[in-house]
């Protein structure tokens, strides 16, 4: 620590007047924890599910961050680089996870919910409705309220897939390989599984046609 | 050409949104949600969950919420200390 604070110095007091140095960034794991501590631990905690576990990946974080905060030169925000840290950490942690306890779809394709949507001659049972002007809810914190308590309703397994795909950004091939699913179809259906369940939880609680 | 049902179109809509459906799949879809009023909803509704993912990308306290508890905190930080 007291070394990068002596460059800074000299850095400072070489450079003239008019060219003042970009300030480092906080090199203080003391603040980074104030500032993102929470944000952080909520982000590891909704993926892996277990507070220990979440704990240990945001300590994990910090450590590298201080090892690599020379390569932070602040083309994004502290907490975009952090969360981008955490990330792969995450995606370690569930691909070692996937490889001890492979997701086994066999069992959520089987899943009989995906009976309530369709009869057997795969028509609706619940027809969706008209959503009256969608896009003004986001702009309601008690849709959001909704909305997280609808992601939380999703079977775990299932609520973990979503989350990658839509969240992350995860692309068919790295979601297959992180939770160890045997087939991409088989993802997909999952997918529009969660799909299925996530926008009837809508509908019911808050388009409510 | 057989007549899709929704229950199978709903989940070609879907998978379109992480492969690109055949030519065949693209004109049952379309024809079916010429005539189908609910499915036509469905497609919608999972354009809209899709802008509002787009919202949650990355690290965003509205589906986020989790607090870091002091215990942790202090013990976080004095395993730093001691790497």
């Amino acid at each position: 620590m007291a070394e990068i604070m002596n460059l800074a110095d000299t850095a400072a007091a070489a450079a003239p007047a008019a060219e003042l140095p970009e300030p480092k960034p906080k090199t203080d794991p003391v603040s980074w924890l104030e500032d993102h501590g929470d944000a952080l631990y909520a982000y590891a905690l909704l993926r892996v599910n277990e507070p220990a576990v979440a704990e240990d990946l945001v300590q994990e974080t910090l450590i590298t961050a201080l090892k690599s905060v020379d390569n932070f030169k602040g083309e994004s925000t502290e907490r975009t680089w952090l969360t981008g840290i955490l990330k792969h950490k995450v995606l370690d942690q569930l691909r070692k996870k996937g490889r001890e306890q492979p997701l086994g779809d066999d069992a959520l394709l089987d899943d009989q919910s995906a009976g309530a949507w369709f009869d057997e001659s795969g028509h609706w049972i619940h027809k969706p409705g008209y959503w009256q002007e969608p896009d003004r809810a986001m702009e309601n914190s008690q849709f959001w309220e909704t909305m997280k308590n609808c992601v939380d309703k999703l079977p775990e397994k299932l609520r973990l897939l979503y989350m990658l795909r839509e969240f992350d950004g995860l692309e068919t091939d790295e979601i297959i390989e992180t939770l160890g699913i045997s087939s991409r179809n088989n993802l997909w259906v999952m997918l529009s599984r969660a799909r299925m369940n996530l926008r009837g939880c809508l509908e019911l609680n808050w388009f409510g046609t | 050409m057989k007549w899709k049902k929704c229950s199978e179109i709903t989940r070609l809509v879907s998978e379109s949104e992480e492969r690109k459906l055949s030519f065949v799949e693209r004109m049952a879809v379309r024809l079916h949600l010429f005539i189908c009023g609910p499915c036509e909803h469905y497609k919608n509704h999972l354009s809209l969950l899709k802008k509002i993912c787009e919202q949650v990308k990355g690290n965003n306290p509205l589906l986020e919420k989790a607090a870091l508890p002091e215990e942790s905190r202090k013990r976080i930080l004095k395993n730093i200390s001691s790497s």
